[in-house]
């Protein structure tokens, strides 16, 4: 199917043209391995988040497995399509080193380079970076209608930083790595919009 | 008929099934063989008489080109939805208004590609008479199914355009992804798709 043939070809000039500008080791990470490997972290990041939250509210697990899913495949994509990038997130820091704030951009930043605290915004003033939304450590679990729907208002907050981040980096990126995070932005856009939907919910649900 | 990602660049094709019987705002031409063969030049943009050349490179005039094409059948594929549902009471009137905001939209994104491509210099594609329509909106089910799959045919030009565009229209080109992604979405929940099968987790990627 030619619109197949098209979207691949893009995707395989997009690999070609990392691996071309990416193979040289002594070279800096260029600017789409560094907004790559930047979009990877948010995307775990997310991951964390989520399994956190169906964690400790099992009955949003059918919606928050299906986004949680969605952003698996993201990382998934990142990874695979990006030469380097999979090496460089397994040389840095954890993933909530460079996730978004609520409403900020993106830190591409040299690999390996802190992040901004974003993290705390996510988990609340106490949480401190690195702690997942829902709150992760704690553990008495609150299944209220309340609880849940502080778990998905900050779902909903790390996800709009995270359309914040990949559009950001999608006008930053070159053309062959600007489809993709527009894609993601398009998705987390998309997820804002569901989580929506499920904080009324449950918000209202007993 | 080669498309990528769903435009039509040799005859008035919207999808694979049957010629659709509503339609409206399609465009000026009444006759189906000329604007068929000025279809055409939705990727071969040309300049329009009396102007000088081009101020974008030709690249970016074909993309800009072909994803104007796409809004110039997404327009024609919401109203047609828009005018299916019109008939049918109050029980139709959500799916109503995602026709409406949608028919809105893609008419705003239509006349914005096209003062771009004419501020440019460049020939924008004009619209054909009708469309062939992948889903005959004859139910409120089938036509929030068209609807969705306008959102996707647009979110797929989109992504090919973001291979080739930069700047404002990259910008353009993300914020139309991101908003068909959303707009797909809510048409597939209306439709009465589950959450997570309403979702694309890569929009504009097939």
């Amino acid at each position: 199917m030619p619109a197949v043939v098209t979207a691949a070809g893009v995707v395989t000039v997009t690999a070609t043209g990392c691996t071309e500008s990416m193979a040289r080791p002594a070279a800096p990470p260029s600017a789409d391995l560094a907004a790559a490997i930047a979009a990877a972290r948010t995307e775990r990041g997310l991951l964390a988040d989520y399994d956190a939250a169906i964690g400790r509210h099992p009955s949003l697990a059918g919606v928050l497995g299906a986004l949680r899913a969605q952003h698996a495949e993201h990382a998934r994509v990142l990874v695979a399509e990006v030469p380097g990038a999979a090496a460089e997130l397994a040389t840095t820091p954890p993933a909530t080193a460079s996730r978004p704030t609520a409403g900020g951009g993106t830190n591409y930043g040299p690999t390996g380079t802190a992040g901004p605290s974003g993290a705390a915004t996510m988990t609340g003033a106490a949480g401190g970076a690195g702690t997942p939304i829902g709150g992760g450590t704690t553990p008495a679990a609150d299944d209220s209608p309340t609880a849940r729907a502080g778990a998905v208002a900050g779902l909903l907050t790390a996800e709009r930083g995270a359309a914040t981040a990949h559009r950001a980096g999608c006008l930053a990126a070159t053309a062959a790595l600007a489809p993709l995070l527009a894609s993601l932005y398009a998705a987390e856009t998309a997820h804002v919009d569901l989580l929506g939907l499920v904080a009324n919910a449950a918000g209202t649900a007993g | 008929v080669t498309t990528t990602n769903g435009v039509p660049t040799t005859n008035g094709t919207l999808g694979t099934g049957p010629p659709g019987t509503n339609g409206a705002d399609s465009g000026d031409s009444a006759d189906g063989a000329t604007a068929m063969s000025v279809a055409r030049t939705a990727t071969t943009p040309g300049t329009p008489a009396g102007t000088s050349a081009p101020t974008v490179d030709p690249a970016t005039g074909r993309a800009l080109a072909a994803l104007l094409a796409v809004e110039h059948a997404s327009v024609y594929g919401c109203a047609s939805a828009g005018g299916a549902l019109a008939p049918l009471g109050p029980a139709a009137e959500g799916a109503r208004e995602l026709a409406r905001a949608a028919y809105l939209a893609h008419r705003a994104l239509r006349d914005t590609l096209t003062s771009m491509l004419l501020d440019a210099g460049v020939t924008p594609p004009p619209a054909l008479p009708a469309y062939t329509l992948p889903v005959t909106p004859n139910s409120a089910v089938n036509a929030l199914t068209l609807l969705a799959d306008v959102e996707d045919r647009t979110a797929g030009a989109a992504y090919d355009a973001l291979a080739t565009v930069a700047g404002p229209s990259r910008a353009l080109a993300a914020d139309a992804l991101g908003q068909a992604a959303l707009r797909g979405q809510r048409a597939r929940l209306a439709a009465g798709e589950s959450p997570a099968a309403a979702g694309r987790a890569l929009p504009g990627r097939l």
